[in-house]
This record gives structure tokens, sequence and C-alpha cells, in this order.
């Protein structure tokens, strides 16, 4: 036969009404004026009533509570939606409607996820991890304290740390794991001790009892549960006082003392009435009836069945109402009504059917809802393959764009530094080769200077010397010889003039070889000298060198032209020497549009330019005017002659 | 981290090919330095001895003198060959 026996489950906010009559705190809300208050205070007018009406009255409780999230959601403020819906969780979990209670707590948990409010999640964490108990899904319950926990000890809040331990324990204790519950009952009760709290402690030694109930240490159990009862009743909580009350009369069923039983069952009772949990008050009754069949007090036990199979039928507990049934069958028995035993057989296979039947759906949902998952899985793992193809070929994409670009700017300044290189180099051999061409041409120079310099003095060294041999052995003959007759007297010393005249020639070309250029004053100077050397051969002649203001003196002639120009008016001055027998002779030069105009002139007896033969002297003259590209003319008349040259 | 790696290999060969080209450049201008250098001198060797020989024969009085004089030999200027 199923024990009932109460597990004490803390849940957040419970305690808070201890110390307080929910009844006195609901009747001064209520005389307030709701209507008037703003928005905000009168949402959490309802709200506090949705939460002390939990405690005296559900309906109640359920009606505040819908208004207090109706309010919440016009104020928009999400932690105020987040409270009303977990305070609205609340008023299910205190009726037994638990899948109404988890729902609210869900939609309380999402907005305060939302919110990133930790301490709320926590606490609703905590709260469902209750639910889940009431529901037997222990694993589930579980698993939401331990979601609560660590954030309540990082805390540092021991009253909540304390809490969730003990609904941990309570969870261990269903889930049969005995020593790990009463590890925890302990740890908790010394706190509580510590703490002092009668009502604390009370719960916590109902626990302690119920697991040593369970340990079949019977003695310890009756004492832990006794005193729990006490100090739960000291402390003014009815509610939890019956439930241990109601454990307690459990315990001395399964000790076989029925009249300590009854009275604690009967106590239990008596006190549970201040309870508003349909749920406690129907596992109350049904201890107490059981307690009465014990005693073979049918009557009384029926009627407590009866009572308890009603309250069942209103709550979603097949479990339970199946058990009522199956107990009130040889209830009925005993009192001789076989029809009712008969009806509630029926109803007992009737619940027995459904709960198979919800078994084997629940089982073919899971089933269907496994498949459809395996399914979406399988989906998503396809969906994944192709993103991680896509992924691939965009980065084998990106790969190649990048890679061409780098190999293209690789390229790019591989150009750009062989064009720059090639640049240099050339500009390196355009330099070198200009240098090159400079030293060429002036090493070409200097082997020509070098070249001309050494034909200069082979001429004047060499030929120099023969003719001025010459010129010394003709006088050498003419004074060797005394007997030679005039004629060839005047012969030797026409050779030996013209001997010498060559070597003038040959000094004035070696001269003009080595010499680039001569300045007009230079030629000046040669000619004044030239002039200076006639008047002092010829005294009888006046000679006269007249230049103009308007020559450039220091223009400047090439060696060619300023010999030639020297020469031509040296033979010039000769030839009036020779043969005009003039008694005074002009040099002139001046300058007009840009020529040198060069006169010589005499005031000697002249000659027919047109019955003369042209000797060596004018011949040569011309010859040099042609070569130096100057125009010569030849003026002769009784009164003199004029040779006017002129040069650019 | 391909990425990075590709980067780091680009850059890589960036500055390589900066570096050798550089390395590179400078070696062809220090050889091309010393090149026009020899060639510099070698000019302005002609080019004194060019100018002190006319500077010479530019005062010499041909009529006066013996042309020896003024031919001073240096053996120091040939046809010097050129490193390339």
């Amino acid at each position: 036969m199923k024990k009932y026996i109460f597990l004490v489950i803390f849940f957040f906010g419970l305690l808070s009404v201890s110390a307080q009559n929910p009844r006195k705190i609901i009747d001064s809300i209520q005389g307030l004026d709701l209507q008037s208050l703003p928005l905000e205070q009168r949402y959490k007018a309802y709200s506090d009533l949705t939460w002390y009406y939990k405690f005296v009255d559900i309906d109640s409780a359920i009606i505040a509570g819908k208004t207090a999230i109706q309010l919440a959601e016009e104020s928009k403020n999400p932690k105020f939606i987040s409270q009303s819906l977990s305070d609205y969780g609340a008023v299910f979990l205190a009726k037994g409607n638990f899948p109404e209670a988890l729902s609210q707590y869900r939609k309380a948990l999402k907005i305060r996820k939302q919110n990133n409010d930790s301490l709320g999640m926590a606490s609703i964490h905590s709260n469902m991890g209750a639910v889940f108990e009431r529901m037997t899904a222990y694993d589930s319950s579980m698993v939401y304290y331990l979601k609560a926990l660590p954030y309540f000890e990082k805390t540092k809040n021991d009253r909540y740390v304390d809490y969730v331990k003990n609904n941990m324990g309570v969870v261990y204790e269903l889930m049969r794991n005995f020593p790990e519950a009463l590890k925890i009952y302990k740890e908790v009760a010394a706190y509580r001790e510590k703490e002092g709290d009668l009502r604390s402690i009370g719960m916590v030694y109902s626990n302690l009892g119920n697991i040593y109930q369970k340990t079949k240490d019977f003695s310890r159990a009756e004492r832990y549960l006794i005193d729990a009862s006490k100090l739960l009743e000291e402390a003014g909580d009815n509610t939890a006082a019956a439930l241990a009350y109601h454990n307690l009369g459990t315990l001395y069923n399964e000790m076989a003392q029925p009249q300590k039983a009854l009275a604690a069952n009967k106590k239990a009772v008596l006190l549970g009435n201040d309870s508003n949990s349909e749920y406690d008050l129907a596992m109350m009754d049904l201890a107490l009836a059981r307690t009465y069949k014990l005693t073979h007090d049918y009557q009384n036990s029926k009627n407590l069945y009866l009572r308890a199979i009603k309250k069942l039928n209103s709550l979603e507990s097949p479990d339970n109402l199946r058990h009522a049934y199956l107990n009130i069958i040889p209830v009925y028995g005993n009192l001789r009504m076989p029809d009712s035993a008969e009806f509630y057989l029926q109803k007992y296979i009737e619940v027995a059917n459904t709960a198979v039947e919800d078994r084997i759906a629940n089982e073919t949902l899971e089933l269907a809802t496994r498949y459809e998952t395996e399914k979406k899985e399988n989906e998503i793992l396809q969906q994944r393959a192709q993103l991680a193809e896509k992924d691939l070929e965009v980065r084998q994409k990106n790969t190649l764009i990048f890679g061409s670009l780098g190999l293209a700017l690789v390229l790019g300044l591989i150009g750009y530094l062989l064009y720059n290189q090639q640049k240099l180099k050339n500009r390196q051999l355009q330099k070198e080769g200009e240098l090159k061409t400079a030293l060429v041409k002036i090493e070409t120079q200097n082997k020509l200077q070098e070249q001309r310099l050494r034909i200069s003095r082979d001429l004047h060294d060499n030929i120099g010397a023969q003719l001025t041999f010459i010129i010394s052995s003709i006088d050498n003959l003419k004074y060797s010889f005394s007997d030679i007759g005039e004629k060839l007297g005047n012969k030797l010393t026409s050779i030996s003039n013209f001997t010498a005249q060559t070597i003038y020639e040959l000094r004035d070309t070696i001269w003009a070889m080595n010499k680039e250029n001569i300045t007009f004053e230079d030629l000046q100077a040669r000619i004044a000298n030239f002039i200076e050397q006639a008047q002092s051969a010829s005294e009888k002649t006046d000679f006269s060198f007249n230049i103009d203001e308007n020559v450039d003196a220091s223009h400047v002639f090439t060696s060619v032209e300023g010999m030639n120009v020297y020469r031509i008016i040296q033979e010039s001055v000769n030839n009036s020497l020779k043969y005009s027998a003039a008694d005074e002779i002009e040099v002139n030069i001046s300058k007009a549009n840009n020529n040198y105009k060069i006169e010589v002139t005499d005031n000697g007896v002249g000659f027919d330019l047109s019955s003369i033969e042209m000797g060596n002297g004018l011949n040569n003259m011309k010859k040099r005017a042609q070569e130096i590209g100057a125009k010569l003319q030849v003026k002769s008349s009784k009164k003199g002659t004029a040779i006017i040259l002129e040069i650019a | 981290m391909a990425t990075i790696f590709g980067l780091l290999l680009f850059g890589g060969i960036f500055i390589f090919l900066l570096l050798l080209f550089h390395f590179i450049n400078h070696r062809r201008k220090n050889i091309h330095f010393q090149k026009i250098q020899t060639l510099e001198n070698s000019i302005i060797l002609h080019h004194n001895q060019v100018s002190f020989r006319q500077s010479t024969l530019d005062k010499y009085n041909f009529l006066v003198h013996n042309l020896n004089e003024v031919l001073i030999p240096q053996p120091e200027i040939g046809s010097e060959k050129l490193q390339s």
C-alpha cells in the first residue's frame, strides 16, 4: 500500500509571509482605493494581493494574478511582467496545477533571460525545480536546482543556498538516494539551528524524520517528526505543521501503532484546513482514511476517501486517484456495499486503462518526436554540409582572387624595378659613352698636337739646317773664288737670297702650323716689325703703317689667314722696293662693311698690267688670297701701284 | 591562419624583391662611379697636357728659339686602355 509522506519544499517568497498574517495584509490592501492609484502602484498592490491570496484563497489569487499581469503589460516594464508571471505560476503551484505553473514560469524565465536578470533567472530555476519535483520528474527537478545553486553560492546568498539545498535533499530522497539526502538535510539543519528560525528548523526536521523512516530508523524518525510538528505549530504555520503531523501519522501506521497514527492524522487534517493546496488536503484525507481503515472505522474511512476522491478529480493527479479508488473498494466491501465496490472497481480499471493509454500515447508521441528530431537533425546536418561546401567555395574563390592580385602586384613590382634598373643602366651607359667620346677626342687632339710638333721639329732642325748650310756654302764659294764673273756672282747671290727666303717661309709655315689662332694685335706687331726692318734696309724710302680707329684689335684670325695676309703684305712691299723706285710706301688697314681692307701703295713708276707677264710674286699673292677666301686687286699707273686685299 | 600566412608570404616576397634590386643597383652604381672616375681622370690628364703644351707654344717665338725647347716629351700620356 502506498504511503503518502509529505516532504517540505520551499519556494521563494514562501517564507517571507510566515511572520505576517496574509489575511490582515489583504484587508489593508483592499482598504485602499486601488482605481485611483497610479499604474505602477496599482500593479504592486495587485501583485501583493496575488501573493497573499495564495495562502488563503486560490481563486482570488488567480483573479488578482490576472489583473497584475494585465497592469504589468500596460506598464511595459519587463521586470513587472516577469514578476507577475512568476507570482501567477506560484499560485498554480500552490493549487497543484503543475503544467500551468510550469507554463507561467517559462514565460517569466524567457523575459528575464532577454533582460539578463541573473537573480530573477536563478529564482525561476529554483521554482521550476519545485514544480518538476511535484510532477515526479526528479531528473528535471535536479537539473533546475543545479542551475540555480551556483548563482546563489557565487553571490553568497546563504539563505537561498539553504532553500535550494533543502529542496535538492528532497529530490535525492524521492530518488531514493537516502545517504546523499541525509547529508544535505544535516547541513541545512545545522545552518537553520544557527539562524534560530523555528519554522525552518521544523521543516528540515520533518524531512530528516522522513529519511529516518525510510531507512527504518523509526525511533529517530519519530523524534524528528514530533519535534518538527511542535516547532511548526509553535511557529504558527499550521499548513506545514499539518504536513509534519501527516508524516508522523504515516510513520505510526508503519510502526503498527494505529491509535497514535489516528491521533496524528486527525491533528493533520485539523490543522490542514488552513491549507489552500487541494493536493495536500487530499493527501491528508487519504492518510486519515487509511488509518481509519486500519482501525476498522470503515464509515469514516469511506467518507474521507470520497472527500479525497472529489478533490483529486479536480486535480490532474491520476496516480493518486487510482490509488484512492483501489483503497476505497475494500472499505465498501467491509461496509457490505458491493455495488459501490463494483462501481469503484470499474473506476479504478478506467483510470488504470487511461493511465496505460496515456503512457502508450506518451511513448508514441515520444517516438514520433524522436523521429522528427532525428529527421530535423539530419536536415540540419545536410544544411551544415552545404553551408560548409559553399563556404569552402567562397574561400577558394577569395584565395584565387587575392592570390591573383598578389601575383599581379609582385609582377608589377618586378616590372617597375626592372624598368628602373634599365633606366639607370641607360643613363650610366650614356654618360660613359659621352665621356669615352670626349676622351677619344682629347686623345686625338693630343696625338695630333704631338705629331704636328714632331713634324715642325723635323722641318726646323733638318730642312732648316740644310738650307742654312746651302747659304753658308754659297757665301763661301763667292769669297773663295775671286775670279768669278759678275753674272755668276749675281746668280749665286740670287740663289742665296732665295734660300734665305725659303728658310723664312719654312719658319712661317711651322709657326702657322703650331699656332691655332692669331689676334689682329699679334699680326699688327709682326707687320710693324717687318716695316721697321724694311726701313732700316732702304733708308731712301719712307714707310708708313696706318690702322683705322674702327678696326677691332681683339679680332682673331686663323693662323693660315694671318700668315697669308702677312705674306701678301711682305711680297707687295718687296715688289715696290725692287721695281717701283718709289720714295714712299704706305700700308693701310681699315674696316668697311665687316670686311678688313688692307692696302699697300707706292708712288713709284708703276707698270702696265696688260703688257707685263705675271711673275711668281703676283701669282703667289693671288693663290694665297684664294686660299683664305679673300679678294685681291692690283691697280697700277704711272703715278704708282696699289695692292688691295679684302678679307671677311 | 591561411590569410595571415598569405599576407606574410606576400610581404616577404615584396620586401625581398625591393632589397634585391636595391643591392643590385647599388653595386651597379659603384662600378659605374669607378668607370666614370677613370675616364674623367684620363680626360683631365690629356686636357692638362694639351693646355700646357699649347700655353708653351703660345709663348714661344719660332724666329728666336729652337723648337726643342717647347717640345717637352711627356711619356705619361699614352693611349691608355680603359677597363670596361
